[in-house]
């Protein structure tokens, strides 16, 4: 319980701090479920990225992609640094290249040893500086909830975001991210996964104004270090994309 | 939308406080039950576990280097520090083996746990 606290504290004393930062960029649901584990030691690249298919042409071909260089610095604390690059649409509506977007800074902490408790309780702190005048600074934290029962692993991440710094909405968002897979084998593992962002507490946004995705997702190992997450996700609110291809490639090497 | 929020926020917390509570422990997981590495080699090799409880496993490294309890079968990725020992809380455990081995010195560092 001592430990706990104290993983509790730590992730608390960091969340304080980045909070004084400047500048800023409006939220995003990452379109990844956290597990809340963490391995002491391990390194990790990760490459993901995310494309909208729409037949409402604003909404089309939305493209989002993140690179990431992480490190397990100890059994309880997994830190890591994206970097950030994104295809949307101008004022013109023109359909421009990829720009790079923002830099962040993402930290998990395991606060429970696996397996110890009923659920397994992770917390995910990531701070968002956007290289875009137009956008604030982003703060986001998530419980992560993961809850295996028999072959089957269930993920839970309850998600809230805040922009910080100058030029920023004075508004907290929520957001939630699920994800159930069944543990056929370590190359292929089959599953589903549900998206939802559902703005800010203080407005009162109806269903088809919130998003909400959700679709089939395959997980698993390519290679003994290369692992893949790859998923498509159906729009089932009107302001979602109608149709989300997202995928994620993570190479680990244990130093 | 506040409402639904408060009422996820409530019943998250609830959640919470019920996950940070001990549990009560099985015989088997205060017992403890002990893993050695030495040489690259777990001892003993084969454990045998009751079946449909948790368990408390305790595995010591007796050698220098670092070594990683990995099992696909009991969902287990762990490092253990060199001359360090860790607690890892696998089942219940339906009858059957259950094969794990140590990352780092995949040739040698085998082992099974049979749940009966």
């Amino acid at each position: 319980m001592i430990k706990l606290i104290k993983r509790i504290s730590i992730a608390v004393m960091v969340c304080v701090g980045f909070g004084m930062g400047e500048g800023t960029m409006p939220a995003y649901a990452g379109l990844k479920v956290y597990d809340p584990y963490v391995v002491k030691g391990e390194l990790e690249l990760e490459a993901r990225g995310n494309v909208d298919f729409d037949k409402d042409i604003e909404k089309d071909n939305l493209q989002k992609q993140k690179y990431a260089l992480g490190y397990g610095v100890t059994n309880w604390w997994f830190t890591e640094l994206y970097g950030e690059v994104e295809k949307e649409r101008n004022d013109d509506g023109e359909d421009p290249d990829f720009s790079f977007t923002s830099l962040e800074f993402e930290n998990k902490f395991q606060l429970t040893e696996k397996g110890k408790y009923p659920v397994d309780v992770g917390f995910l702190l990531e701070f968002e500086v956007s290289d875009e005048d137009k956008h604030a600074n982003n703060l986001e934290w998530a419980i992560l909830l993961d809850k295996s029962i028999g072959p089957i692993e269930n993920i839970a991440n309850l998600i809230m975001e805040h922009e910080v710094g100058g030029g920023h909405k004075n508004e907290t968002e929520a957001g939630f991210a699920w994800s159930s897979r069944y543990r056929l084998g370590r190359f292929f593992e089959p599953g589903f996964e549900y998206h939802a962002e559902f703005g800010g507490v203080n407005e009162d946004k109806d269903f088809d104004e919130q998003e909400h995705r959700v679709g089939p997702a395959f997980y698993g190992k390519i290679t003994k270090n290369i692992k893949y997450d790859i998923g498509y996700l159906f729009g089932v609110s009107a302001a979602a994309p109608e149709n989300t291809l997202k995928w994620i490639l993570e190479f680990e090497h244990h130093f | 939308m506040n409402l639904f929020l408060r009422n996820i926020s409530i019943g998250l917390l609830m959640l919470v406080l019920l996950i940070v509570l001990p549990p009560v422990p099985s015989i088997a997981e205060e017992a403890g039950l002990r893993i050695t590495i030495k040489d690259h080699k777990f001892s003993p090799a084969e454990l045998i576990v009751p079946c449909d409880q948790k368990i408390k496993l305790v595995v010591e490294n007796q050698d220098p280097t670092q070594e990683e309890f990995e099992s696909y079968d009991l969902d287990r990725e762990e490092v253990v520090d060199g001359n360090g020992k860790i607690t890892v809380f696998i089942g219940p455990l339906k009858p059957g083996r259950y094969e794990y081995f140590g990352d780092f010195n995949q040739d040698t560092a085998q082992g099974t746990i049979v749940a009966q």
